[in-house]
């Protein structure tokens, strides 16, 4: 090994001295037992992974963080909940639904709009549970006038089945009047397959909306009758 | 020729190879005959304690078996095996220090460190050589430790500065400046022993 004697006269004496200390050497037993250890594999703690300590010394601040994050969700933001009135869009005109079968031409008065389908016009307070019944067969139309003034017919499902479902205000009027004691049962508890769906509750439709919507589907099947004599007309 | 006869006749860095291509256990035993009379001597100049030494140097030796393949040839062997060494001595000593009751006056570079009264030997008993090793390893054990590895290395193992430099991983200015300190602090230390 190459010496550097840069400074080494200024402590030759303690340099000696070290020099001069006697070596220390490794008990007579020390390969014997550090290849026991390697042959047991009693290797301690030196095949342990260094923990990130990174992690650790981060964790104040990752809880603070979170804690932040927490208390924002919980109480900030409450701003959207307040409600500008003079920021608050007008009210839309509200869709009007009418319930009704395909043929269109038998809705002649307000109060031949059942929430229940009949063909012929029936009083609101008659229901009877064979016309529920024969009902069962027919689709449900329902047409739409939306806000736009754009009138449209969508085929509904009622979630309410009236084969499972029992007309509370009739009931209560003493319009339900049956011997059936199926029926009645159904009202207490129903049948084995009976799913009380819920009450529902008769409309009153405003009779003004239903002359504008009755006064639009009119001239809509004028156009209907216009277009098709056009068509005729065009092929003679 | 045995197998061992022929590894006790290679160099460091070809019976490495040789443990690290074949992983045999004769290569590494060769190694650990060579290098634990040397470690142990260094360690427990540094650490002061003869079983924690030779359980740092157990620890090393197995740290090598386990990393072999960690050893890259072109580094010498000896400086690797002895920064691994140094590693583990450091990390006793911390360990010591966290479990140490601190005193009220903490150690201060420009105070004058003088050995206690009770164990000062006056000079024509300090010619015993044992106690005079004593003494010396007592004067070695309170130089800091950044001074008391590289003054080791130096003055005790006969390293160069450059092989100094790459087991401590320090500059060569570096490890000069603290070569200096370190003995400087030993001379006063030591000065009612050695006069200039």
């Amino acid at each position: 090994m190459n010496k550097d004697i840069y400074n080494d006269k200024k402590y030759k004496k303690i340099i000696k001295a070290l020099k001069e200390l006697p070596h220390i050497n490794a008990p007579y037993n020390f390969e014997y037992y550090l290849i026991t250890k390697i042959q047991n594999k009693n290797f301690g703690d030196l095949t342990k992974k260094k923990s990130y300590n990174m992690f650790w010394r981060l964790s104040p601040v990752a809880a603070a963080v979170v804690s932040a994050v927490i208390l924002f969700f919980v109480f900030g933001d409450q701003s959207s909940e307040i409600e500008n009135p003079l920021m608050k869009l007008p009210p839309a005109i509200s869709e009007s639904e009418v319930i009704a079968t395909d043929n269109l031409g038998t809705i002649e008065s307000p109060r031949e709009m059942p929430v229940e389908r009949s063909e012929t016009a029936q009083s609101h307070t008659e229901t009877s549970a064979s016309r529920i019944a024969a009902s069962e067969d027919e689709e449900l139309f329902r047409v739409v006038v939306r806000s736009n003034d754009v009138i449209s017919k969508e085929k509904i499902e009622l979630s309410l089945s009236s084969a499972n479902n029992v007309d509370l205000d009739s009931y209560i009027n003493g319009g339900e009047r049956t011997t059936d004691r199926n029926r009645r049962s159904r009202l207490v508890g129903g049948t084995e397959s009976f799913e009380f769906d819920g009450f529902y509750i008769r409309e009153q439709t405003d009779p003004r909306i239903l002359g504008m919507i009755k006064n639009r589907i009119d001239s809509l099947m004028r156009m209907q009758a216009d277009s098709l004599r056009r068509l005729k007309n065009m092929r003679k | 020729m045995t197998l061992k006869k022929r590894l006790s006749e290679l160099a460091d860095e070809e019976v490495i190879k040789e443990f690290q291509d074949n992983n045999s256990i004769e290569a590494f035993e060769t190694l650990v005959k060579r290098y634990k009379d040397p470690l142990m001597n260094f360690v427990f100049r540094f650490v002061g304690d003869r079983d924690i030494s030779t359980d740092i140097v157990q620890d090393t030796m197995i740290k090598f078996y386990l990393n072999k393949d960690s050893y890259k040839s072109f580094a010498k062997f000896s400086t690797w095996i002895y920064t691994i060494a140094g590693n583990l001595a450091k990390n006793e000593l911390k360990r010591r220090k966290r479990r140490k009751i601190y005193s009220i006056h903490s150690d201060d570079d420009e105070k004058q460190i003088q050995i206690e009264d009770k164990s000062f030997v006056s000079p024509d008993r300090a010619a015993d050589s044992d106690i005079k090793n004593e003494i010396i390893q007592k004067a070695l054990m309170k130089v800091k430790e950044v001074y008391r590895e590289v003054v080791i290395l130096r003055d005790i193992e006969e390293f160069s500065y450059e092989e100094i430099a790459d087991i401590t991983n320090l500059s060569i200015g570096t490890v000069k400046s603290r070569i200096n300190r370190g003995r400087a602090q030993l001379q006063n230390l030591l000065k009612n022993i050695y006069k200039e």
